[in-house]
């Protein structure tokens, strides 16, 4: 009997040992010594979905980075915090790092975590008989000033060959191009999502898309300033980490990710699916984001919308932490 | 529950067996992930090579910015298309290159289309089209160099995931591997110490009974039913061979008792053969023995004996008036007398009718005879008492000497007669010796 039980005892130690390796290789990640939390300024808008999914399954603290998420509404909104000094890091678009670039120097891009070609539309009424470019000749374009909406009509009317067309652009906000629109101050407008799809379901005419797809590409980043992510390298690694493995499991689960993020948001789950198919989730920091940037200095410095030296964008990336985490292999549950 | 060594070993081969399966598994599904992985990673490649060709011609037409370089872009672009086409719905990863692709062919569709409508303009436009040709070739640019990102994304997300799916897989089988492993030594273990156990057992049971001990019964309790059978088997047999073995014993014991009943008959037939049934005295034929011997003793000891020849008389005249039974009473108590009167080493025997004789043996000298035979002819002619009667008999005994007068025992027997002979004829009880003074002595 006493030999049984000593085999018992062997037999428990062995799994024992498994098992505590096991749970030492999944946890090599955690970080026990938590700094103070990182304060995330995020836009509430579906691009922002890597950084809900990974608060929602708590994968920052999987990854040992103590994360706070506050709610912005936009990319410039959300940067105002950040050089308010509110918060670590902020999301935002390519467009607004552009320009915050020539006012702040010490601006920081960490990664590009989503990409669409398709979220900014130039929309206009089918009764209006307006269906190519060359249509909006003697027409009113509402367009928001010094924005993607601006650059990508001008995007427009470059590829068209069109930029000597005689039109009027009307400057307006963004939540009052869509009823401008209906309500026919304006033939057509430059707008992003949601109001694509806002235009499609409250439109009685049909709406028709005088854009090309391709033509431009939007995308959502994660950015900061110099003073805030010096000798932070561990903990944005590892913010990166989880990043990439909500993407990894929004691109495995698009239905769940979906439904979880219309809850998050509190938007109808068609007006997520609309556009959904359109979003590359994806962590990058590449010369495309580079191209894209110089690009868009290019075209803001003719409009005059920027003033002074055209900054380096390759001083503005800082690629150490992605370049480090997507060296790691991340394992999706 | 498994009571059975055969069962064990049962439950043992399918354990094994079941190690095996798993290994085998583990294997085919191993080779089959590496199969897998190697047909996507071939799959990636080749879409990688088409946009590769894309970038190269896309690189030509930069440089020379004429039709024929579109047209390669062009063709590299439905090439890439067509190349996609064999993976579309394979592989849903690709989803996006397919969506880029899209973009690309719409935008290098475009170019077409400007181009087109550009050759009837004034010449003047010719800045505006340089401008969207630029516009367009850095967008043809970022979409390849997209791609390029998208499938190395694509790439390393492949090889992580087969990764991850391998190494669970092996942390998996490794578990149920090592699970199933302990399983089967536990079993073996168990097999080996009750088999040991068991053996153990019959083997003790055997040595007990070789020893002899019929008593020893092995504990059945806890056995495999293999040993168990066995064990009663050898608790049976035990029990029977105890059972007979009680058998024999008794009658062994029975034998004893017979033989000391055949010992004391024996003993009783010797005494009756050598002794005289009434008088309780040896008989000629004893007497004749003891004789014998004596004068073997006396000759080897240098000593002497002296034999009596005793008749008594008067005795038919008992006999004849007051009836057997007085008879018998003289003799007895004659008897009875001779023996108190004598030695226990001398010699006391009844030769038949009213005769006895006397050996008195170990004898230095014969001087002390006269005076012995004396005091038996006193004590003999007491009177003795009979159913209130008082009886009178009278004694003539014959006195020869060894070695004086005969050197065997019939002889010296006889001399003792013929001395008796000689008594009886002198009136009352006397008695004759030969020598040495050949008188007969009367008293």
């Amino acid at each position: 009997m006493v030999k049984s039980g000593k085999m018992v005892i062997i037999s428990l130690l062995t799994l024992g040992g498994v098992a505590a390796s096991w749970m030492l290789y999944t946890s090599r990640f955690v970080d026990p010594k938590l700094a103070k939390p990182i304060i995330i300024a995020v836009s509430q808008t579906p691009l922002s979905a890597p950084f809900l999914v990974a608060n929602d399954k708590q994968l920052f603290q999987k990854y040992g980075v103590d994360v706070v998420l506050q709610s912005c509404m936009g990319g410039i909104a959300c940067a105002q915090l950040l050089f308010e000094g509110q918060t670590d890091l902020a999301t935002a678009s390519e467009s607004v790092v552009m320009f915050e670039s020539f006012m702040h120097r010490d601006i920081r891009l960490i990664t590009s975590f989503v990409e669409s070609d398709n979220d900014l539309k130039l929309l206009a009424l089918n009764s209006q008989d307006i269906h190519e470019i060359d249509d909006l000749r003697e027409k009113r374009v509402g367009v928001v000033e010094g924005s993607a909406s601006e650059f990508y009509f001008d995007s427009l009317l470059i590829a068209h060959n069109a930029s000597d067309l005689n039109y009027t652009k009307i400057y307006m906000q963004p939540q009052d191009l869509l009823s401008a629109l209906l309500s026919f101050k304006v033939d057509a407008i430059s707008i992003w999502e949601p109001y694509g799809y806002k235009a499609m379901i409250s439109s009685k005419s049909e709406i028709n898309n005088l854009g090309l797809q391709g033509i431009y590409q939007l995308s959502f980043n994660l950015i900061s300033i110099e003073k805030n992510i010096v000798q932070k390298e561990k903990e944005l690694i590892n913010l990166l980490l989880a990043l990439q493995e909500a993407i990894l499991w929004i691109n495995s689960n698009p239905q769940e990710s979906q439904a979880l993020i219309a809850k998050s948001l509190d938007v109808p789950p068609n007006q997520l699916k609309w556009s959904w198919k359109d979003y590359l989730f994806r962590l990058s920091l590449g010369n495309v984001l580079l191209s894209n940037l110089q690009m868009q200095a290019r075209w803001a410095s003719e409009k005059g919308l920027v003033s002074g030296l055209t900054p380096d964008f390759r001083t503005v990336f800082y690629p150490l932490p992605l370049e480090q985490a997507l060296n790691t292999r991340v394992q999706v549950k | 529950m498994m009571n059975s060594i055969s069962r064990k070993l049962l439950v043992l081969f399918l354990a094994s067996m079941l190690l095996v399966a798993a290994i085998a598994t583990s294997v085919v599904t191993t080779f089959r992930e590496q199969m897998r992985v190697q047909t996507e990673l071939r799959g990636l490649m080749e879409i990688e090579l088409s946009i590769d060709l894309i970038r190269s011609q896309l690189w030509v037409f930069l440089q020379y910015e004429d039709s024929s370089a579109f047209t390669q872009v062009h063709r590299a672009q439905k090439n890439f298309t067509n190349t996609l086409g064999r993976f579309s719905g394979s592989q849903k990863d690709l989803e996006n290159i397919f969506r880029m692709n899209q973009s690309l062919s719409g935008l290098l569709e475009h170019e077409k289309n400007v181009v087109k409508s550009e050759r009837g303009k004034v010449s003047d436009s010719s800045d505006l089209s340089r401008k969207a040709r630029t516009l367009l070739h850095s967008r043809y640019n970022m979409l390849v160099q997209n791609m390029t990102e998208e499938i190395f994304f694509i790439h390393q997300n492949l090889l992580n995931r087969s990764t991850n799916v391998q190494q669970q897989h092996l942390f998996s089988t490794a578990a149920l591997t090592l699970f199933i492993a302990l399983n089967i030594a536990l079993i073996a273990w168990r097999i080996l110490s009750r088999f040991k156990a068991d053996s153990s057992c019959l083997r003790i049971g055997i040595e007990k009974l070789a020893s002899g001990n019929m008593n020893y019964q092995i504990k059945t309790d806890k056995m495999d039913n293999e040993f168990l059978k066995l064990a009663k088997f050898f608790n049976h047999m035990t029990d029977s061979l105890k059972e007979s073995v009680v058998t024999r014993e008794e009658l062994e014991h029975q034998i004893i008792v017979k033989t000391a009943q055949l010992e004391a008959q024996k003993e009783k037939l010797q005494f009756l053969s050598e002794h005289d049934s009434l008088t309780g005295l040896q008989n000629r034929f004893a007497f004749e023995k003891s004789l014998s011997s004596a004068i073997v003793k006396a000759d080897r000891s240098g000593l002497k004996l002296a034999l009596l020849f005793i008749d008594l008389d008067k005795f038919k005249q008992v006999n004849d008036t007051k009836g057997h039974d007085a008879g018998d009473q003289v003799l007895v108590t004659v008897a009875s007398r001779l023996k108190d009167s004598v030695r226990g080493s001398d010699i006391v025997a009844r030769l038949g009718g009213d005769e006895f004789v006397v050996c008195l043996d170990l004898l230095d000298s014969f001087n002390s005879v006269p005076s012995k035979v004396e005091n038996i002819i006193e004590n003999i002619i007491k009177p003795i008492h009979f159913k209130d009667q008082s009886l009178e008999i009278g004694v003539s005994i014959g006195v020869s000497y060894y070695p004086l007068h005969a050197e065997s025992p019939a002889a010296l027997i006889n001399s003792a007669d013929q001395a008796m002979y000689r008594a009886k004829e002198h009136l009352g009880s006397s008695y004759f010796e030969n020598t040495p003074h050949q008188d007969v002595q009367s008293s």
